[in-house]
């Protein structure tokens, strides 16, 4: 019976076509049969005329009496099918007729007289056996147009019987395409709901730990800067105090790395994309990820032939990359195999409007799959959120793939996430197609700077933080500039007009008050020859758009160490 | 047909004027042909012998081959038509219709004869007049007939053909 219904459902305009064909064909053989039928009819009826007349005028004909004869035959005109009516003797001769102007004197010739539209028939006259002369008679059959009016109603009836089946079937059909549609639809919605959902929960998490990342940036730049600033004016202290010392800054360098990591995951982190050779990264790297994965896990790059370029961060696409190595390391503690794969891929728009955020068009694929333990259906929304781990305590800080998807979607690109338990996970990484030719960087040797050339520069520090201020004021001098500090954009600008010697505004791009950026404006407004460094915790601001620098700005992310400075204003002063 | 029309309008025009004159060839054919004709319309009592339907000519013959050539192909019931001709009525039974021709002596010997047998007797405008007996009405061959006569001899004469008859003397107990 299911299979019946299926098989009436996906055959349905063939049912429709044989059933209207059927209706048709029926309805003609119908009319074919009733118009036979009728024909009959008419020749039957014309007989038993025929023979009745025959009967009646045997005698009168027998022994000539013409105008009886006659009498009988203009009876018949009460008949008006009746077209023609004639009596001939025993030797074929006319005695008498209606009707039909073209009756022939001789019944031999009435053969070759036969005419459509009219039925002819004979009737012998004959008494006992005794031949004494013929009827002809002649009825009128309905013309072409009579018949065509008398079928025409049915002609019509079976037109708009077959136009409604028509009709009904394409109502069906279209409302079984409108259901199936309908249903795609919700599916659909669904699926962008959730991703909608997760990309928020994800963008919630972001800001939080952008946030406090934020802060402890801050916090981390001073300590770092003081310890920094301790090692360079006592470098004859006690060893012993000076190892604490070094204790202090590898501590606060590692919480300096690990706050990167959250603001690589919350996208805050400064990205400088170049066009990248992806499967070139990854060949570099091949040895590095070979050490990171140890000796048990063999490694694969297969690179597709005519990789495009990806428009990424070259640095940031490496820590991916190590990332990723690490994360399937410790999803194969028995060994296993990592495969990396670069190819060309297209998005088309009927992908990406299924996912959150994705762009149709052209991506560089880097898709990384390892042969391990898999990642549970129910856990793989949540991996990419920070200090999600499955590790053991203190073996995973929950950053590595936070890292990987912030860095991914803050370079314009997408990321999936196949996974089977037993046996293995895929994670691809698309990323933008770059527009630009390639670029081979020149890494530009650092060019010590004779410090006594800097005693001619003055540096404005501008910061509301007293601790970044007075520890990055503390550095400039012990750099041999000449420092003058700030707490706001208010006072900054107070002392460039009232001070004609600042060169070098080292500035913080979120201040109460004026950013660093109108800051900035306002003072190379005055002084077209200030140069400009901004430092920044975070780069949700106005100088970076989106987590890329603005062509020609300068910036230092904190917390930085006085070397790191001295390199930026160095590089600055070069430019 | 169209012809013997006219050839009887030219014959009512020829034979009205000189009365009891010899009949023409043309009325004689005529004759002939309704000898046969009347066969049809009669019923005779069955009859075993299934032979030839015999047209008798008793006495002198008018007719001579226009009637063998009147019946030539025709057949009542199946029987085809045979004309004999003899001087007198001696075997009534061998004959359905008896033609009594001659003088009024002859005919009357004749229908004597065929009495009691079934045999239509045909006259010709005689005194004795036998069953049909022919008679020139405004021009053309009528004949009038003796239903009286043919019921006694055990024939049934159609009702088609007494109401072309000129005149029927009705059986007894008709009106």
């Amino acid at each position: 019976m299911n299979a019946l219904l299926s098989f009436l459902s996906h055959r349905r305009s063939l049912i429709v076509s044989l059933s209207l064909l059927l209706l048709v064909l029926t309805s003609i053989a119908l009319a074919l049969y009733t118009e036979s039928r009728h024909q009959t009819q008419i020749r039957q009826a014309a007989t038993v005329q025929a023979r009745v007349l025959a009967d009646s005028v045997s005698a009168a004909l027998a022994f000539d009496e013409v105008d009886e004869v006659g009498r009988y035959t203009t009876a018949l005109r009460a008949n008006p099918d009746i077209e023609a009516v004639a009596v001939f003797d025993e030797d074929g001769r006319l005695v008498a007729h209606y009707g039909g102007e073209n009756i022939p004197s001789q019944l031999a010739q009435l053969d070759a007289q036969d005419m459509r539209g009219v039925t002819a028939v004979r009737a012998p006259v004959v008494e006992n056996g005794v031949k004494l002369g013929t009827v002809y008679f002649r009825v009128q059959t309905d013309s072409l147009l009579t018949r065509i009016v008398r079928y025409s109603g049915a002609g019509l009836l079976v037109l708009m019987a077959s136009l409604m089946l028509a009709v009904m079937a394409f109502d069906a059909r279209a409302l079984a395409r409108g259901n199936a549609n309908l249903k795609a639809e919700m599916i659909e919605r669904q699926r962008a709901e959730a991703a909608l959902r997760q990309s928020q929960k994800m963008e919630a998490v972001g800001r939080l730990t952008g946030g406090i990342a934020h802060d402890f940036n801050n916090m981390l730049a001073v300590i770092i800067g003081n310890l920094d600033l301790f090692v360079r004016r006592y470098p004859d202290a006690d060893p012993k105090m000076l190892r604490f010392v070094a204790g202090s800054q590898d501590a606060a360098k590692r919480a300096a790395t690990l706050t990167q990591r959250l603001l690589a995951f919350s996208r805050r982190q400064p990205l400088d994309p170049k066009a990248t050779d992806v499967g070139r990264s990854v060949a570099d790297m091949s040895e590095l990820l070979g050490r990171t994965l140890g000796e048990t896990i063999s490694i694969e790059a297969i690179r597709a032939v005519g990789l495009w370029q990806a428009h990424v961060d070259a640095g940031q696409l490496e820590t991916a990359l190590v990332n990723l190595a690490v994360n399937a390391r410790d999803a194969m503690p028995g060994g296993g195999k990592l495969t990396i794969e670069t190819s060309n891929a297209y998005l088309d728009s009927d992908y990406a409007g299924t996912q959150d955020e994705v762009a149709p068009g052209q991506y560089v694929l880097i898709a990384v799959t390892d042969t391990g333990t898999g990642i549970p259906p129910e856990m793989l929304e949540r991996v990419f959120e920070p200090f999600f781990t499955t590790k053991p305590a203190g073996l995973g800080t929950g950053l590595g793939l936070s890292q990987v998807h912030g860095f991914v979607k803050q370079s314009g690109g997408h990321i999936s996430l196949h996974s089977e338990v037993g046996v293995g996970t895929t994670i691809k990484l698309y990323l933008p197609r770059s527009k630009e030719v390639s670029v081979v960087s020149t890494q530009s040797e650092p060019t010590l700077k004779d410090p006594d050339d800097r005693r001619s520069q003055t540096v404005l520090v501008v910061d509301d933080e007293a601790g970044v201020r007075d520890f990055a004021a503390a550095a400039l001098a012990e750099l041999g500039y000449d420092v003058m500090s700030a707490s706001d954009a208010d006072q900054a600008l107070k002392i460039v007009e009232d001070n004609a010697r600042v060169d070098i505004l080292l500035t913080d791009v979120v201040m109460p008050g004026r950013s660093g950026r109108e800051l900035a404006d306002a003072v190379q407004k005055r002084k077209p020859s200030v140069r400009v460094l901004y430092m920044t915790g975070y780069t949700q601001n106005a100088i970076v758009h989106n987590g890329v620098l603005d062509a020609g700005t300068n910036l230092i992310s904190k917390p930085f160490t006085i070397s790191q400075l001295e390199q930026e204003l160095d590089a600055l002063v070069e430019r | 047909m169209a012809g013997r029309r006219i050839l009887l309008a030219c014959l009512a025009v020829v034979v009205a004027a000189p009365a009891q004159a010899q009949p023409s060839q043309l009325e004689t054919a005529v004759k002939a042909t309704y000898l046969y004709k009347l066969a049809p319309f009669v019923e005779w009592p069955a009859d075993d012998s299934a032979g030839p339907f015999t047209i008798c000519v008793v006495g002198p013959d008018p007719f001579g081959p226009l009637l063998d050539k009147a019946v030539a192909g025709q057949a009542y019931d199946g029987r085809p038509f045979a004309v004999t001709r003899t001087a007198t009525l001696t075997a009534p039974d061998t004959c359905e219709i008896a033609y009594a021709g001659g003088t009024a002596q002859q005919v009357a010997a004749t229908l004597r004869a065929a009495e009691g047998h079934p045999v239509l007797t045909v006259t010709d405008g005689s005194q004795a007049a036998g069953m049909v007996n022919f008679t020139l009405h405004q021009g053309k061959v009528r004949f009038r007939i003796d239903q009286a006569a043919t019921e006694a001899s055990g024939l049934t004469v159609s009702s088609k053909l007494l109401s072309l008859a000129l005149s029927v003397h009705p059986a007894k107990g008709r009106p």
